[in-house]
């Protein structure tokens, strides 16, 4: 009974404007990953559609932000144009392949490779913007080696900068309390703990720096993409 | 003391091919045992008496831990010292710009940090 039921309906199943419609039905209903599938069923079925369908299907690989799925896609596509190029750069891009990105992106869209790469002045040449404001690493470590904490609030952590401050000050005050009651070693134990807070907080502010300033260039690079993909 | 080398067991398969490991692998470094075994202390007798009092997953005493036996004894306790410094009230404020946000079952909520994030 079953066999000649999809003997009968399979006409039915493999009609490609009925898949499509399927497809596109899942697609509004926001059930991605299987109307991709039915967006093959029909790139297989109609063959000519293919890569059409193929850089829709790339589109909603990258509203899921499953970029090196939809480069696999892209890279099945046999045309090889402008638009190709530039979504090939941009994928490449976000799968971290900077250097090889910048042999397929194009014309505004090369202002996106300039951006992921740090080469600000190129970058200008083609948008307008401001690069962004680095922190030294360095200034902050040597901020923190000055005044404990100080290198955290220059790095933009001003809570993590006061609790150091009020960890390594009280840790310190409690050897020097110790060293005047006669304790010998819990005064070792605090002078070896305010000494390895000291570096620690040292080591944070480099750290903190590092860390600011990868979140600055990571919000530079979506103002960068805001303004080239709009 | 049964308990404390049972704690530095990790269960697993051998290798069919047994790989070489590098020089520095081979070598028993005594302080980073003993620093090791001083965290492990630390997490069955005074930890539980405390609680759950780290914002922080892994909480100090676990991310101590592993980035003493990941990177060393001198970067493993700077980063250490440096997480110390930061597991405080103040260290909600900094989601989601430099933390993520996890569940850890039995923990509640809490904010990612593992060693690999603070590397120099």
């Amino acid at each position: 009974m079953i066999m000649l039921f999809f003997l009968t309906e399979v006409e039915t199943f493999l009609n490609p404007s009925l898949v499509l419609k399927f497809a596109q039905e899942l697609e509004r209903e926001g059930d991605t990953f299987r109307a991709i599938t039915e967006y093959k069923r029909y790139a297989y079925l109609v063959p000519e559609k293919r890569d059409s369908i193929y850089f829709h299907i790339v589109r909603l690989y990258m509203q899921e932000k499953l970029y090196p799925n939809a480069l696999d896609v892209l890279m099945k596509i046999n045309r090889r144009d402008t638009v190709w190029g530039n979504l090939a750069g941009y994928l490449l891009l976000k799968t971290g392949n900077h250097e090889e990105a910048g042999k397929y992106l194009h014309g505004k869209k090369r202002a996106l490779f300039f951006a992921y790469t740090g080469k600000y002045d190129s970058l200008k040449l083609i948008i307008p913007v401001e690069p962004p404001e680095l922190k030294s690493k360095l200034y902050a470590a040597f901020l923190s080696t000055i005044v404990p904490g100080l290198g955290r609030m220059y790095a933009g952590r001003v809570g993590d900068g006061i609790f150091s401050l009020l960890a390594i000050f009280g840790t310190g005050m409690n050897a020097y309390y110790m060293y005047e009651k006669g304790n010998k070693p819990l005064f070792y134990f605090n002078v070896a703990l305010a000494a390895g807070l000291y570096l620690g907080d040292i080591y944070g502010s480099w750290v903190a720096a590092k860390r600011e300033n990868e979140k600055r260039k990571r919000k530079f690079i979506e103002k960068v993409e805001e303004e080239v993909l709009k | 003391m049964i308990f404390l080398l049972l704690s530095f067991y990790e269960p697993g398969f051998e290798p069919a091919v047994k790989i070489e490991k590098k020089k520095e692998e081979r070598e028993f470094n005594e302080y980073r045992m003993l620093t090791l075994s001083i965290i492990r202390i630390y997490q069955v007798t005074l930890s539980g008496i405390m609680g759950d009092v780290c914002v922080f997953e892994p909480s100090c005493s676990h991310y101590g831990y592993q980035s003493i036996k990941k990177y060393g004894i001198f970067l493993g306790l700077l980063m250490t010292f440096d997480r110390l410094e930061r597991c405080s009230p103040f260290a909600r404020s900094y989601y989601p710009d430099f933390y993520g946000m996890v569940y850890v079952p039995g923990r509640g909520y809490k904010l990612y940090d593992p060693p690999e994030e603070n590397l120099p």
